[in-house]
């Protein structure tokens, strides 16, 4: 089966589903496995293209459906770019599906018929969106699917005004998106010319636009410099860049059930990235650099990242909603993935062969940190959608101890947290190292990078800190009295295995990738092998990154290196070191309560709130807005639907 | 398994050893120093091995929620400062260059911080919680300074490997070396909130909160904490050395470790001395001092930027 | 304003409600009123007439005149005028009208004798319980008189837990003392703390009160009560040892021989010294500057020997028995001192200079834990803190004792009312402090240390004391009674009023500031030198000498 042919498969049996389970609705945990099944089938089927597309190269396009009249054609084209969001796609839809199942019983109270359906479309659009060459048409029919379903699902609890006003105004902002995408296309419609696709007046296929885009550079630069402003505006839209995503994004996420928020944040914004790689690098030919101001655009894309990472991050620090928290430090980790892209684009517009090693350098960091984005953000999600089943808040004032209770939650949460801070070993680092590598050496016309690559640092730091709270406060500190109370109600707060073995297999997923870096840059690498067209081709050419078990990724010509292997052999033996100094003394181990001044008792009121770390911090922090969310009504413990006992 | 390889194992296996044994002794220094300029008579050279010694068989308190956490994050704390032992050049060049490069050695320090963290986090008190916030915002405006300055030298030999940057590259500009210059007094001024010593031992405050995120350990947990802090003054000091006083190599290998460890004595000098003759900031001064410093520490990356 | 034009304008005001004016004219007022107008008469002493609220006093009576008496005193500073408003309360329960809303200052000493005795004041802004542990049970006051001083009521609860007030919203608490690094006393402070901000606190106090005006009363006679006042405080002992002398030679209307006055002015300024070198040393180390810490500590040392050659100890000088002191100043003893405040003289002032150009300690001082001359007024705030606010009080100059009228002294004022200020006015009051020493030697006549007391001391006649520690006003007042000891013995130490100042100092201040902001009222500190040392197995006692404990400690013998 041709990668084409898998993908429309996939959708078809994503469209077979969302009927089954709108048809089974009734019978909540036999919808929830249909339409677990059908992604299942669907994931499958997407990676059997994505190993095909890798291992054997792209095939050719192919056409489904036309309609000649109106250049509307229904063309898929799954290249290796499409691979690498594909197997993202499916990749966090199989994990999300099978932890809805167990997660929707926290929402008696509303009906699964206008949740599956429309969590099996949302993923079959965004199937169709990446694979897609239609610049029009489908991709408004895809777009549209991907914005209605995903509307839907936002405003799933839709008791909650709150959540109605999210859903609106991720709808809105979509549609924006989407006007200012297409009128983009359009600008570009390759009227008039007469290509090898284009004998079906297919105008808006990428193809066709790609052919026909030399002759538009050089004789209306203008407009080809505002279509692309529009597809900069559209798809950092999608992707929450500073300053739209402020405006959509914090409230969207976590308004929607937590695995919907995974797809959202894990690969929902991704569409962005997607969108900009497609348009900005793979859609112009190399011939045409002359004409294409690539560097400029590189500057802004590259500058606009640094913005997006820094103020997205800053604004995080101020949240003491877990989801809402999690949903500003998607806006701030799709900051690094432009920065990444943004170098790239600056450097390859020089044409030494040291700054487009160096650019390469720079879209590989893109897209690795888009996969560990993708991977440790959805996890970061599912986890706080543990928390919320366990204790019935995102409120992080309210949390604290929750280690005691749910250790496996707990011990998943700390990978994702020291994965998305960047902690060395873990896979946020091995992305954001190629990016800082790429950037810092930055040389000739984008002298600037390095500037922006120690300000991403300094963010990182903050990402940190950010996930140091987030973890922290929820699962160590101390026990808050709603915790207390929810864990004498019932045995045990920890999640069933339906909702673990999906935090597992992704957190098993973010240390598998820190370790084995090179795994994810040989996907990348293949993955740039077969995807030859525009500034493809010269991405593909150069090698920037080699990589071996022990000597781990090595950049530069062996000038940067990075050997998680080697490190954690080194850093494991220091801890059984560590260990067994220890032991040395023969100490005895004795357990009791802090240290309190010796006279108050502990109570609650001793608790350190989330609302009060870093406050000093903070002060400094406070005229980049992001406001966190007012407070939610009152006893939480009272108004939520009570959580059901645990299966497990 | 390669001669290279064998080499870069020996290498790290030494610097590690060399920590070990010097940090109580640099510790056992800057205490009698700080007794003699408070014109005390001070404890023997060697108390710190016998403080370790005797924390290693006290009693072992924990009072967190999750004490696996509390003893998993003095491992990683132990483990990640003696990991960058391994990566800092002690005398002769950066030994481990196979396991990581400058950026990897940045964030290993940061990791270091983080077991810290962990530990005042996990110990659930509301003193080590705040002992915790401050270690965090210092981390974040210091981290900078350091990245800057590494930075620098990795842009000057265009390389971010071990060897080449902490080899005084800071000075190896195209023209003149203004930015490693500006970076020297930078992280000459700087120097003491990397170790963390009097005035910028804000995160550990004894008198305000006690020892903040290590307050709730003891035993052989503390002597762990305690034998860090010590190697964190030992690392950073040789850090410093290797990035900024780079001369006086004779190509000896034990002669050159002496040379290398009698230039960090003299940073631990300076250290005693300004903690001596400082008192404690606050957490709100000490981030405006390092916003300023991180100021110029950009403005100096600019012009490393442009080869100077 | 002169008494009598005091008296006058009470009786213009409020009429029949003055009922008697006691003016023994030494700068003591006692006016007894009616309890009905205690409350309006208050009002107009301290706001109309700019009195300075000193403290409130209740007294048993019923054995004398069947009813309870309450007084508050008040100071007039500039008159030299201690007046004492006195009433009595005949009600079961004494119920008595509160002044605390009209004087803030008024809020602890009221709550504490509706602890101790019982009497309600009706009205009070904040009733709860100061004085008695957490698991005293309720209706029980131990300095009734009906009440032994071994007294342990039935039902006492040691592991009751004490009614804290609710934080603040979006504040949490965190626990400050009992036992803590910077405090020296067990006090407990509950701040509410919103991140690193200070918003609020409660106290809880009064855990090592040892009922020792209650021994006074009971147990210990007129001459062994000055021991036992001087082990009120581990710091200014002397102060509380001198208080009490002089508060029971005034209602007896003794006046001790000049050359004793002259000592006890020498000791008094000797432990001024001491404390404000142990302050400044302790301050610094609070904001982490151990260097001076040690080094002012160091300077201090010669005092603290040349206090243990006069009196034989370091601290606790045993100075006073009513009517003169108990020891001499031998010639040498002179010289020697003389040396001493010479050197101690150098030292500081190198160590002034210093600090005075300190950016580094200005840092953490400068603006921290402000005072205004308003909140000084309000909550009763003396000595160093109400001088630092630029209120220009001090005992010595304004009620003089001992020998302060026969010494020339400046009193030092800040303007800034922050720590800073405190820590400038304390510097350069150790060079006051040597001055008058130096004075009083010169001028120490000779002459008897003592006077021939009569067998028995008038009774029921009150006197009161205000004496000047270092840390502020120490105020004494005794009733004299029968059994050769006072009927009624209170002590107001001024940490009593400052720390009532904390919670306006601490308020929306970084909690790195608080320690330093209650440091800054100066804490107490306690210091033995001497060990004595017991050989279990042998039963052998050994008492080593300074030197040879010197030694040992730096060889660690023991």
């Amino acid at each position: 089966m041709s990668p084409e042919h898998a993908m429309v498969a996939a959708m078809l049996l994503c469209g077979l589903g969302a009927l089954l389970t709108g048809w089974v609705a009734s019978r909540r945990t036999l919808a929830g496995w249909i339409a677990f099944g059908c992604v299942a089938g669907s994931s499958l089927l997407t990676f059997h293209a994505v190993a095909r597309v890798l291992l054997y190269g792209p095939g050719k396009a192919f056409t489904f459906l036309t309609v000649p009249q109106m250049g509307f054609a229904l063309r898929l084209y799954v290249d290796g770019l499409s691979a690498i969001f594909l197997g993202l796609i499916a990749t966090v839809a199989l994990p999300a599906a099978l932890y809805s199942i167990a997660y929707l019983d926290h929402y008696r109270a509303y009906s699964v018929r206008r949740y599956y359906p429309n969590f099996l479309l949302f993923i079959a659009a965004m199937y169709g969106l990446v694979s897609t060459t239609d610049m029009m048409y489908f991709f408004f029919i895809f777009w549209q699917m991907m914005t209605l379903t995903g509307y839907a699902l936002i405003r799933y609890e839709h008791d909650k005004p709150e959540n109605l006003h999210a859903a609106n105004k991720y709808l809105a902002m979509m549609q924006i998106a989407c006007a200012a995408t297409m009128i983009g296309a359009g600008m570009l419609a390759a009227k008039g010319v007469t290509g090898a696709v284009n004998s079906a007046h297919l105008i808006y296929d990428f193809d066709t636009v790609s052919e026909h885009l030399p002759l538009l550079l050089r004789e209306h630069p203008i407009q080809v410099a505002v279509a692309f402003a529009l597809f900069l505006v559209g798809f950092g839209i999608k992707l929450g860049t500073w300053p739209f995503g402020q405006i959509w994004l914090p409230d969207a996420h976590p308004a929607a059930p937590s695995p919907v928020s995974a797809l959202l944040s894990g690969v929902m914004i991704k569409t962005g990235v997607y969108g900009l790689m497609r348009y900005f690098l793979w859609l112009v030919p190399p011939e045409a650099k002359a004409d294409y101001p690539m560097a400029m655009w590189g500057a802004i894309i590259a500058v606009l990242g640094t913005i997006t990472l820094f103020v997205g991050t800053t604004q995080a620090l101020r949240q003491h909603q877990t989801k809402r928290l999690l949903a500003f430090s998607s806006i701030g980790q799709g900051g690094y993935i432009l920065l990444g892209l943004g170098a790239c684009l600056c450097l390859l517009a020089s044409s030494d062969a040291r700054l487009t090693n160096l650019a390469a350098f720079g879209l590989y960091g893109a897209l690795f940190h888009t996969i560990n984005h993708g991977l440790f953000k959805s996890l970061l999600f599912l986890n706080a959608g543990s928390i919320l089943h366990a204790t019935g808040t995102q409120d992080m004032n309210k949390l604290g101890g929750l280690m005691k209770h749910m250790p496996f939650t707990a011990i998943t949460a700390l990978i994702g947290s020291l994965s998305i801070a960047g902690v060395p070993l873990f896979n946020g680092f091995a992305s954001k190292w190629c990016i800082y590598v790429a950037t810092l050496q930055a040389d000739g016309a984008a002298r600037f990078l390095p500037i922006c690559a120690v300000v991403a640092i300094f963010t990182s730091a903050i990402t940190l800190a950010l996930f140091m709270k987030f973890f922290g406060v929820s699962f160590l500190s101390r026990t808050s009295s709603l915790v207390a109370a929810q864990a004498a109600r019932q045995p045990s707060l920890e999640v069933g295995w339906m909702m673990r073995l999906p935090q597992l297999v992704l957190a098993t997923l973010c240390v598998g990738l820190g370790l084995f870096p090179m795994v994810a840059l040989s996907i990348i690498h293949h993955a740039l092998q077969a995807s030859q067209q525009g500034f493809g081709t010269v991405l593909a050419k150069s090698t920037p990154v080699t990589w071996g078990l022990w000597r781990g990724a090595q950049g530069l010509g062996g000038n940067a290196v990075l050997a998680p292997v080697a490190l954690v052999m080194v850093v494991g033996l220091l801890i059984v070191l560590a260990r067994a100094l220890t032991k040395l003394g023969g100490a005895q181990r004795r357990q009791t309560v802090p240290w309190l001044c010796g006279y108050a008792r502990e109570t609650y009121q001793n608790r350190y709130h989330a609302d009060h770390f870093y406050g000093a911090l903070k002060r400094y922090f406070h005229w980049l807005g992001g406001a966190p969310a007012k407070p939610q009504r009152p006893a939480p413990v009272a108004q939520t639907p009570s959580p059901p006992v645990n299966p497990a | 398994m390669s001669g290279k390889a064998i080499i870069e194992i020996l290498g790290g296996l030494a610097n590690v050893v060399i920590v070990l044994i010097v940090a109580p002794f640099f510790e056992g220094v800057l205490r009698k120093l700080t007794a003699r300029i408070q014109s005390r008579q001070g404890p023997p050279l060697w108390q710190p091995y016998y403080d370790l010694l005797k924390l290693l068989g006290k009693e072992d308190i924990e009072s967190g929620e999750s004490p696996p956490m509390q003893r998993f994050a003095v491992y990683l704390s132990f483990a990640a400062i003696m990991t960058v032992a391994c990566l800092v050049p002690f005398g002769s060049h950066a030994p481990a260059n196979g396991i990581g490069d400058v950026l990897v050695l940045i964030y290993l320090l940061t990791l270091c911080g983080i077991a810290t963290m962990l530990a005042g986090l996990a110990a659930g008190s509301t003193y080590s919680l705040i002992g915790m916030n401050r270690e965090m915002m210092s981390l974040i405006t210091l981290e900078p300074l350091l990245v800057v300055a590494m930075v620098i030298g990795a842009i000057h030999v265009h390389s971010f490997r071990l060897d080449q940057v902490l080899a005084g590259s800071v000075y190896a500009a195209a023209g003149f070396p203004w930015s490693g210059l500006i970076m020297l007094g930078v992280m000459l001024i700087s120097f003491q909130a990397f170790v963390q010593r009097v005035p910028f031992d804000i995160a550990e405050a004894e008198t305000e909160i006690m020892e903040g995120p290590l307050m709730e350990y003891s035993g052989p947990k503390l002597a762990l904490f305690k034998y860090v802090q010590m190697a964190k003054l030992v690392i950073y000091s040789a850090l410093f050395v290797a990035l900024f006083i780079p001369w006086g190599h004779t190509g000896l290998y034990p002669l050159d470790v002496l040379i290398h460890l009698a230039k960090c004595l003299v940073m631990v000098l300076g250290v005693t001395w300004v903690a001596a003759t400082h008192a404690r900031y606050r957490m709100d001064q000490a981030i405006r001092y390092y916003a300023l410093l991180v100021g110029i520490s950009v403005i100096a990356l600019g012009m490393a930027v442009y080869g100077y | 304003m002169p008494a009598h034009k005091i008296i006058e304008r009470l009786k213009d005001q409020f009429g029949v409600a003055i009922q008697r004016a006691d003016l023994p004219g030494n700068g003591r007022l006692f006016v007894f009123v009616d309890s009905a107008a205690l409350k309006s008469i208050c009002r107009f002493v301290f706001r109309d007439l700019d009195a300075r609220y000193v403290t409130s006093i209740g007294s048993d009576d019923r054995p004398y005149s069947d009813s309870f008496l309450v007084a508050h005193h008040f100071a007039f500073d500039r008159t030299g005028l201690l007046c004492s408003l006195l009433t009595h309360l005949t009600g079961n329960p004494p119920k008595v009208d509160s002044i605390s809303k009209e004087v803030p200052a008024a809020n602890w000493a009221e709550r504490e004798f509706r602890d101790l005795l019982g009497i309600e004041p009706v009205g009070h802004p904040y009733p709860k319980r100061l004085v008695l542990p957490d698991g005293w049970p309720e209706g029980k006051h131990p300095l009734r008189k009906d009440v032994a001083w071994n007294f342990v009521p039935e039902g006492y609860d040691e592991d009751r837990e004490f009614a804290f007030d609710e934080p603040p919203e979006g504040c949490m608490v965190i626990p400050f003392g009992p036992f803590h690094p910077t405090l020296d006393e067990p006090a407990h402070f509950r701040l509410y703390v919103e991140g690193e901000m200070v918003r609020g606190c409660e106290y809880r106090g009064f855990m090592a009160h040892r009922g020792i005006e209650k021994l006074g009363e009971s147990v210990l006679t007129y001459n062994e009560i000055p021991m036992a006042a001087e082990r009120i405080c581990g710091i200014c002992g002397c102060v509380h040892n001198v208080a009490y002398a002089q508060a029971v030679e005034q209602a007896a209307a003794i006046k001790p021989p000049p050359r004793a006055e002259f000592i006890r002015t020498i000791m008094l300024e000797l432990e001024r010294l001491h404390s404000h070198l142990l302050w400044v040393g302790l301050a610094c180390h609070i904001v982490g500057f151990d260097t001076l810490f040690m080094q002012s500590f160091r300077i201090r040392e010669p005092l603290m020997w040349m206090a243990e050659k006069i009196s034989g100890n370091r601290k606790t000088y045993a100075l006073c028995l009513i009517g003169g002191v108990r020891w001499d100043f031998t010639a040498e003893l002179k010289a020697e001192l003389q040396q001493v405040l010479l050197k101690v003289e150098q030292e500081w002032r190198a160590v002034v200079e210093a600090v005075a150009g300190d950016r580094n300690l200005q840092k953490r001082t400068l603006g921290i834990g402000v005072t205004s001359p308003e909140l000084v007024k309000n909550v009763g705030l003396i000595g160093p803190v109400a001088r630092a606010a630029g209120v220009d009080i001090d005992c010595r100059r304004d009620h003089p004792y001992a020998a302060y009228d026969r010494v020339e002294f400046k009193v030092i004022t800040g303007t800034g009312g922050d720590v800073w200020s405190r820590l400038l006015v304390r510097a350069q009051e150790v060079f006051e402090s040597i001055r008058i020493i130096r004075q009083c030697l010169e001028k120490m006549p000779e002459g008897p240390l003592q006077l021939q007391l009569p067998d028995e001391l008038p009774i029921g006649r009150m006197g009161m004391s205000s004496v000047e520690a270092p840390r502020g006003e120490a105020h004494h007042f005794v009733i004299t009674g029968e059994n050769n000891r006072p009927r009624r013995w209170r002590v107001r130490a001024p940490t009593y009023q400052n720390l009532q100042g904390i919670p306006a100092m601490i308020k929306d201040q970084q909690l790195a500031d608080m320690t330093i902001s209650l440091g800054s009222i100066d804490p107490c500190f306690s210091c033995t030198d001497r060990m004595e040392i017991v050989d279990i197995r042998s039963g052998k006692t050994t008492v080593y000498t300074q030197e040879e404990l010197r030694e040992m400690a730096r060889r660690k013998v023991l």
